[in-house]
């Protein structure tokens, strides 16, 4: 087990939690989230939780990451090789409901929050060059449309297109990819499946059915292990289907 | 539910709306404006309502009415 940790946002529920446990065997754990309870939950759920280390933070104070970051990595004199950003807000609504402040929360919590922490994590004094893997955890949704989605999709393709430039910019220390879920059984989505109608859709729609929170982790586990040393700048898209399906409904 | 009957007014672009009003037949009803709806309940109540029970409940009297029955489940 390497004595670098990997930062995993979202890690109190969804995917975010899933992938923190099944890393949590090979990996030493800097958990992220606003919802404390949630990462003890988690926690109870990993393979030897006194190795893992809990980080208490809401993303949307975008303003106060870089110091609470720096602050723990020197309390607990860690340093981070995996950063994986799991964290994210949807919010389904017409575009003429939008605004600045709406748009403003979203976009802290599912992207500016990501710059804000690899600025942190690259830098030498603070994290010492330790860093080799970037993972975002977007949406097809950042690279194909729906109604309402207007903001989230737009975090996600924002999420995309700086994974790119990064990919670049940090090669060949540092590998940095997305992964691209389509529809996944988690609290995110459990609003949206509690009505029959979406989720006969659902199943028309989705070829292999509806993705579990694991079927993630597995592909998360792969890219952040050195089976995947030569992949960068990828939009891994993992959807049981969905986007390859053209049929008449 | 009179914070949620104005709230149901500014959803659906109007100035006001009364009791029989039945929600399909205004200008901005559609889909999403059904989603918005369904939204503000879940926020407002934590109540779940489906999109076609939404559809069922032709007026915004029915709508009260159902939201408040399920409420008291």
């Amino acid at each position: 087990m390497s004595s670098d940790y990997t930062l995993i946002t979202g890690a109190a529920s969804g995917i975010g939690q899933k992938i923190a446990i099944q890393l949590s065997g090979t990996n030493k754990l800097l958990l992220c989230d606003r919802d404390v309870d949630g990462m003890k939950s988690t926690l109870g759920f990993c393979n030897d939780p006194e190795n893992h280390v809990i980080w208490e933070f809401d993303l949307y104070k975008i303003t106060d990451i870089k110091l609470s970051l720096c602050e723990i990595l020197q309390l607990r004199r860690i340093f981070v090789d995996n950063f994986i950003h799991s964290a994210g807000l949807m919010k389904v609504m017409r575009m003429k409901d939008v605004d600045y402040q709406n748009a403003l929360q979203i976009f802290n919590v599912n992207f500016f929050s990501a710059v804000e922490i690899i600025s942190t994590l690259l830098k030498k004094n603070i994290n010492q060059g330790h860093l080799k893997n970037i993972l975002f955890i977007s949406a097809i949704l950042g690279k194909f449309g729906a109604k309402g989605h207007n903001l989230y999709s737009a975090t996600k393709a924002a999420l995309d297109g700086l994974m790119k430039s990064l990919a670049l910019e940090l090669a060949p220390e540092i590998r940095v990819n997305s992964i691209l879920p389509g529809g996944v059984k988690t609290p995110m989505s459990e609003f949206a499946l509690k009505d029959p109608v979406i989720v006969e859709k659902f199943k028309k729609d989705y070829p292999l059915g509806l993705g579990e929170p694991s079927d993630i982790a597995n592909l998360v586990e792969f890219l952040v292990s050195d089976k995947s040393r030569w992949i960068t700048g990828q939009q891994i898209i993992i959807d049981g289907g969905r986007t390859a399906n053209m049929s008449q409904k | 539910m009179e914070a949620f009957v104005t709230k149901l007014a500014e959803i659906l672009e109007v100035d006001k709306v009364e009791m029989h009003d039945v929600l399909m037949d205004f200008d901005s009803w559609d889909s999403l404006t059904s989603l918005s709806i369904i939204a503000t309940i879940d926020a407002d109540f934590n109540v779940n309502i489906s999109a076609e029970e939404l559809l069922a409940a032709s007026t915004v009297d029915d709508l009260i009415c159902l939201i408040q029955t399920k409420k008291e489940k």
